[in-house]
């Protein structure tokens, strides 16, 4: 369904210094300025010191300990704090224009709402209802619509994340007890990886998202198949899935919406809708029948320390379960 | 007074016999227990130097593995949970064990001496600060050992390090370590700044006072005015997650980025308390260099004091990702880029001073080489970090690894080495091999840049920090390889310089007193200095003394022999005023520093420790300040 | 330069151990300073500050700051005549010193009673608790440095630089008083405010 675009796409974290997204891109420019500037003030002044050092190296050592060559040596100086002063002026109002630019951006009507939680190791992600459906829960992959602002309603119910997707603009830290909106916009379609970038436990490294932007009327068909509960199993093998997950542990933390699995949105993700993402447990795997069958019985070898226990299913009952699971289109 | 004997002061003893009567009444007592009750400034801060040496090696060493580890993309040697006790553990020795202290040791040795003086203002202090110091760092170590060492990072960001999150013991050693340090780092400032104040050589007017010896008072300023906001915010995540105070607790009123405020405002003239000693150094080795006085010293004072009093404003820049207002945040951008000006004042008074000069190549001075081709490119980055928007792209990512190593690598450690070849022949009589250290320098500068440019690269394409693995898609694996290489670089240069030092040991005692043709007084004693420093204390009119001919050292005389003796002056003109008693050496600071340790290990277990802990530790200072024939402190 | 006449002691800055004792009071000055912004900070932070209805009940703390005033009216004349070297005036106020210092402790103990939240209930306690901590640890040192002190000068002749230390002791009386004001009412009376 949404996988037209190709995984490779997704596969690097992009450059912060040649995005796409617009607000990255204003930071780019500021950026390279910065970059720019200070490789000049780095040569200036390795030139003037190896100069200092070594002109005179050949010159016989100054009898005289007190004077030395530099005539005027305070205005030289003051020179030098001069030019310091006007450059980090110029830098610091740079710096305050493109802030205010940056806010500017942020200030768009958005196209809905998405409520990002971050959860060790994982992404929860709530869209808000429209006008085609209502809202529904999903996890660690971020669909855009692209060239539209959302706006997003960050935070966190265990330790500090934060939220970076470089291509498309800067981090925002997810703090507990502190909710922070901000407005994303994705210029062009495409798959962009993020990450969490604030260290938070034993997983910090296996912490993705992958930003899915699309056109809006594909971003809109998703979201309608997503607000859809999960289909009714049809087959031998999936239907003895599905009781599997319910009966055996699985359903006690997740959810798949339609089935009789009690689980929570909000201590596992969502699965309502698995088999449509691009990879598993935020981004570390691809999303194929062999990954699904090695991390369900052995979460822990992938990402240690994840909150996923290990399942010892006998292999016939997990045959049953993945074949259920690739079901969740 | 119980001494029956009538005072006997240096002017009644031939001078022939005056070193010999001096060193009687200066000397610790022989054995293992004179060696633990010493309270000469000069072998406190060996063992001191040598500490810090040792946990430069120990947290150099967790470098290489973190560097092993992520030298190839999925690397799976190193578990999260192992890992997270390695970085943290580097971060946290590096900083707090290795980098403040090596600083203080330096300063211990050579402040007095620099200021003519024959103590460290209170000198049991001295002793206790440093057991203090020495047995915190082994409890973390400890720790380590038994795969209970801290993992939340250096700087413990609750909840993660909170009571919920944060489980086990591991937090609780890494806030205790943090009071341990802070005691010690305490009293040692509170040391510095008293014998500055107190204890300077006649004629030593604010206007003589040597550049390094500023800095050493500015930096001790900022200790003093920086710790006790990481003493309450270590305290009270101690508090939180021993007796279930809610200090960060979102749910009971409390706030993580409480501990991020306050962290900051200590973290952030942490770096520069580590950076000022380091600027000391530099100028000191120009000044010797370049045979001449700092040019500009005004300015090159005040930008050291404005660099100390801005170091306070600037903590936020560290938080821009955190969501605070906007406005604040600009404000925040104005002041961190405002540190550039001092610091690049300083810089181009450097530049001044060797202009037209021909500056010895010396070690030492081409550590001073090393410390522009290294710190400028961490500087610089800083100054880009300042930015708000450039900040919230580069945070948390590998840039900024890369810019915090640049600049403690290369304006800190590179000064820092420089200062150690300059004042070997001081701690040891000894010199260094200039062939070894030119190969020393050259390896660093090379190891520093290849370790560290390639990082700036990474955080640009998004690799970010504290990562145990990362996935080969990513495309990071050659520029971590390169790093990787470049760390082993440094390595190699540090065991060239182990080699050095190893080999010079094994040399006589041939330096001479002023080997260097140096300028400023810890050169008018001979190398290494006698225990009483200085056989007559100099009086001196100018700040390079030693250049300005044999009679702009003066000598003051009057001082007793029998008993240790200094002299106290007034602070602004350091016109003599007091003749001061010395305490004698003693065990108590090492047993009061013994229970103090017992205390606050015993807190992590049983918060009741405090209460019962404080008992021996009492009995510690008593003894300690109990006065007998009228000597103590 | 010959400086066998200069004196062994003198009193104030001109003595290397009360710049010491000056910069330990700047140290702790600076931590109640900090905790007091922590204070600021978490009260700007939840609007309903106080989090607790009960409040510190503000009698006890009320008679120790009347006592801690008072207690000045001895310090004061304990510290002139320890600068004069007066021997038994010395002896006289340090014992009276001890013995207030000891009330004071005594009535700290006693206020704890009456706090009325405890530590671990919200922020709130938390914050009153580590002010009332972080002074109760500054009254305990100095009473006990007292007491030691008290001891040494009944024991041991008196020579000059003991006088001195005793004067630093005195002094850090005063900075044990004066921090207890903005404490008290930190504890005490801004809750109350805060909370109409
Ligand atoms: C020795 C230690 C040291 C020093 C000296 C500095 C110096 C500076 N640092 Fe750095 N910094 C650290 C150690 C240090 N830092 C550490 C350890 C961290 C990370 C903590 C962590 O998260 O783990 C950090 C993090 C850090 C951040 C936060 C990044 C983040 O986490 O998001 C920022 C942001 O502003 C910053 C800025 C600066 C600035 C502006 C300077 C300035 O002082 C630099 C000034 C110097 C120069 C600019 C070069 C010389 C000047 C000239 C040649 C004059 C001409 C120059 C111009 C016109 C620009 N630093
Ligand atoms: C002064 C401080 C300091 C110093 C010197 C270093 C030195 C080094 N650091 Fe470190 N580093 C930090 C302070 C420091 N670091 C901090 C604060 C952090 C952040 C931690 C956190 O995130 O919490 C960090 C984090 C950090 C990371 C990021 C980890 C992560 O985010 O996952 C990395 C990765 O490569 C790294 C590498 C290195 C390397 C390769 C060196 C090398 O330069 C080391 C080379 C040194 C040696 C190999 C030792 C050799 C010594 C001897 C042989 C002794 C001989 C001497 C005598 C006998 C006198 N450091
Ligand atoms: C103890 C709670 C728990 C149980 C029981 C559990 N899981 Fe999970 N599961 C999780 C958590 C937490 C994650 C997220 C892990 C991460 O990425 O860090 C997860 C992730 C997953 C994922 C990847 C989802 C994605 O979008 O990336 C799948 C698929 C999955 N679980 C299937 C199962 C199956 C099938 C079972 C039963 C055999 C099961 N889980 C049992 C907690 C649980
Ligand atoms: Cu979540 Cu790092
Ligand atoms: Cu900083």
């Amino acid at each position: 369904m949404t996988a037209l675009l190709p995984l490779t796409d997704s596969s690097s974290y992009g450059n912060f210094l040649s995005p796409s997204g617009v607000s990255a891109q204003l930071v780019a420019q500021h950026s390279w300025w910065l970059i720019g500037i200070c490789a000049l003030i780095e040569i200036a002044t390795l030139t003037l010191f190896f100069l200092a050092l070594l002109r005179d190296q050949t010159k016989q050592a100054n009898p005289s300990a007190r004077v030395g060559y530099l005539r005027r040596p305070t205005v030289w100086i003051g020179v030098g704090v001069t030019t310091t002063v006007l450059i980090l002026s110029g830098f610091v109002a740079t710096s305050f224009l493109t802030d205010r630019a940056l806010a500017r951006i942020e200030g768009a009507e958005p196209y809905t709402h998405i409520e990002v939680i971050a959860h060790q190791w994982w992404w929860e992600l709530r869209y808000s209802g429209w006008e085609g459906g209502a809202g529904f829960v999903t996890a660690n992959e971020l669909h855009l619509p692209a060239g539209k602002s959302v706006s997003l309603q960050l935070s966190s119910p265990d330790v500090i994340h934060s939220l970076w997707i470089p291509e498309i603009d800067r981090k925002r830290d997810m703090i507990p007890g502190r909710e922070q909106s901000v407005q994303l916009m994705a210029p062009q379609t495409g798959i962009f990886r993020g990450r969490c970038a604030e260290f938070c436990g034993y997983q910090h490294a296996h912490m993705d998202i992958l930003a899915i932007a699309e056109p809006p009327e594909q971003f809109d068909r998703w979201r309608a198949a997503q607000a859809s509960a999960a289909p009714t199993p049809t087959g031998e093998l999936p239907l003895h899935g599905a009781q599997i997950f319910s009966q055996a542990v699985c359903g006690t933390c997740h959810v798949v919406r339609g089935s009789d699995a009690p689980g929570y949105s909000d201590t596992a993700p969502d699965l309502t809708h698995v088999a449509g993402r691009l990879t598993l447990a935020s981004g570390l795997l691809e999303n194929n029948v062999v990954n699904l069958t090695a991390w369900i019985s052995d979460p822990q070898h992938f990402k240690p320390g994840a909150k996923m226990t290990v399942n010892q299913l006998d292999p016939q009952d997990l045959r049953a379960l993945v074949a259920y699971l690739e079901t969740l289109q | 007074m119980k001494d029956a004997d009538p005072p006997l002061y240096d002017t009644d003893v031939p001078a022939g016999e005056l070193a010999g009567r001096l060193s009687a009444a200066w000397s610790d007592s022989p054995g293992f227990r004179g060696w633990l009750s010493s309270v000469d400034h000069k072998s406190i801060a060996r063992r001191y130097l040598i500490t810090a040496s040792v946990f430069l090696l120990l947290g150099g060493i967790l470098s290489l593995m973190i560097r092993v580890q992520l030298s190839a993309p999925n690397r799976r040697w190193l578990s999260p949970d192992a890992y997270n006790q390695i970085f943290t553990m580097h971060g946290t020795t590096m900083m707090f064990l290795f980098a403040v202290p090596v600083m203080e040791a330096v300063a211990v040795f050579i402040v007095p001496l620099m200021v003519g003086s024959r103590i460290i203002a209170f000198p049991r202090l001295n002793a206790f600060s440093y057991w203090v110091y020495l047995f915190g760092g082994i409890m973390v170590w400890v720790a380590f050992f038994l795969n209970i060492g801290p993992d939340a990072g250096w700087f413990s960001y609750p909840p993660l390090a909170g009571p919920e999150y944060g489980a086990g013991k591991r937090s609780d050693f890494w806030a205790q370590l943090i009071t341990f340090t802070e005691i010690s780092a305490l009293a040692v400032s509170v040391e510095i700044i008293v014998t500055v104040f107190k204890f300077r050589a006649p004629g030593m007017s604010l206007q003589r006072i040597p550049i390094f010896v500023w800095a050493m008072l500015v930096t001790s300023f900022c200790i003093i005015f920086a710790m006790p906001s990481i003493v309450v915010c270590s305290s009270m995540l101690i508090a939180d997650r021993l007796v279930g105070t809610h200090f960060f607790n979102p749910a009971e009123g409390g706030d993580a980025l409480l501990w991020q405020h306050l962290f900051w405002f200590f973290g952030h003239p942490e770096v520069y308390i580590i950076f000022l000693p380091a600027v000391g150094m530099a100028s000191t080795i120009i000044e010797t260099g370049a045979r001449r006085g700092i040019v500009g010293y005004p300015l090159a004072v005040i930008s050291i004091v404005s660099i100390g009093f801005l170091s306070f404003g600037l903590w936020v820049h560290h938080m821009f990702a955190t969501g605070l207002p906007r406005v604040g945040n600009s404000l925040f951008t104005a002041s961190s880029m405002a540190i550039a000006i001092p610091t690049g004042a300083q810089l181009f008074c450097w530049i001044a001073t060797c202009w037209g000069r021909r500056v010895r190549l010396t070690t030492p001075v081409l550590f001073v080489a090393a410390f522009f081709l290294t710190f400028l490119s961490g500087g610089l980055t800083g100054v880009m970090l300042a930015s708000v928007p450039f900040d919230q792209q580069a945070t948390d990512s590998y840039f900024i690894v890369g810019h915090i190593h640049y600049v403690l690598l290369g304006g800190a450690v590179a000064p820092l080495l420089g200062a150690f070849y300059y004042w070997f022949p001081k701690f040891s009589g000894r010199h260094l091999s200039e062939y070894w250290g030119r190969w020393h320098v050259v390896l660093y500068v090379i190891g520093v840049n290849l370790a560290f440019a390639p990082m700036l690269a990474l955080g640009v394409r998004g690799m970010t920090r504290r990562i145990y693995t990362y996935p080969d898609h990513a495309g990071w694996g050659a520029l971590n390889f390169a790093a990787t290489l470049g760390a082993g670089i440094i390595a190699m240069s540090f065991l060239v310089f182990t080699v050095n030092i190893l080999r010079s040991l094994r040399q006589p005692r041939n330096a001479g007193d002023n080997p260097w043709d140096a300028g400023t007084l810890e050169w008018a004693s001979s190398s290494p200095p006698p225990v009483y420093n200085f056989a007559y204390i100099p009086v001196i009119i100018s700040r390079t003394p030693l250049w300005d001919g044999a009679d702009a050292i003066g000598q003051v005389t009057g001082l007793q022999v029998q008993r240790k003796e200094v002299i106290v002056t007034r602070g602004l003109d350091a016109v003599p005023d007091l003749r001061d008693p010395v305490p004698t050496p003693t065990l108590w600071p090492f047993v009061a520093a013994l229970a103090t340790t017992a205390m606050l290990i015993g807190s992590i277990f049983k918060p009741s420790a405090l209460v019962w802990g404080s008992i021996p530790v009492a009995v510690g200072m008593i003894g300690w300040l109990y006065p007998r024939r009228g000597k103590n402190t | 330069m010959d400086v066998r006449h200069l004196p062994e002691f003198a009193f104030e800055h001109r003595m290397p151990i009360w710049w010491g004792t000056v910069f330990f009071m700047v140290i702790e000055g600076s931590a109640f300073l900090m905790t007091f912004t922590a204070y600021a900070y978490l009260a700007s932070q939840n609007p309903d500050w106080p989090l607790s209805r009960v409040l510190p009940n503000p009698w006890i703390g009320s008679v120790l700051l009347a006592w801690l005033l008072i207690s000045e009216v001895p310090n004061m004349w304990v510290k002139r005549r320890i600068k004069r070297c007066e021997l038994n005036p010395t002896r006289i106020g340090m014992a009276v010193m001890s013995l207030v210092g000891l009330i004071a402790v005594g009535l700290r103990f006693f206020e704890f009673r009456y706090i009325n939240v405890r530590w671990d209930s919200n922020a709130f306690g938390s914050m009153i608790w580590a002010l009332i901590f972080l002074h109760t640890t500054h009254i305990l040192v100095d009473v006990a440095e007292t007491l030691v002190m008290t001891a040494m000068s009944f024991l041991s002749p008196l020579t000059g630089r003991r006088y001195v230390d005793l004067s630093e002791n005195a002094e850090y009386w005063d900075f044990v008083v004066l921090t207890w004001v903005p404490v008290y009412l930190a504890i005490y009376w801004i809750p109350r405010w805060m909370a109409q």
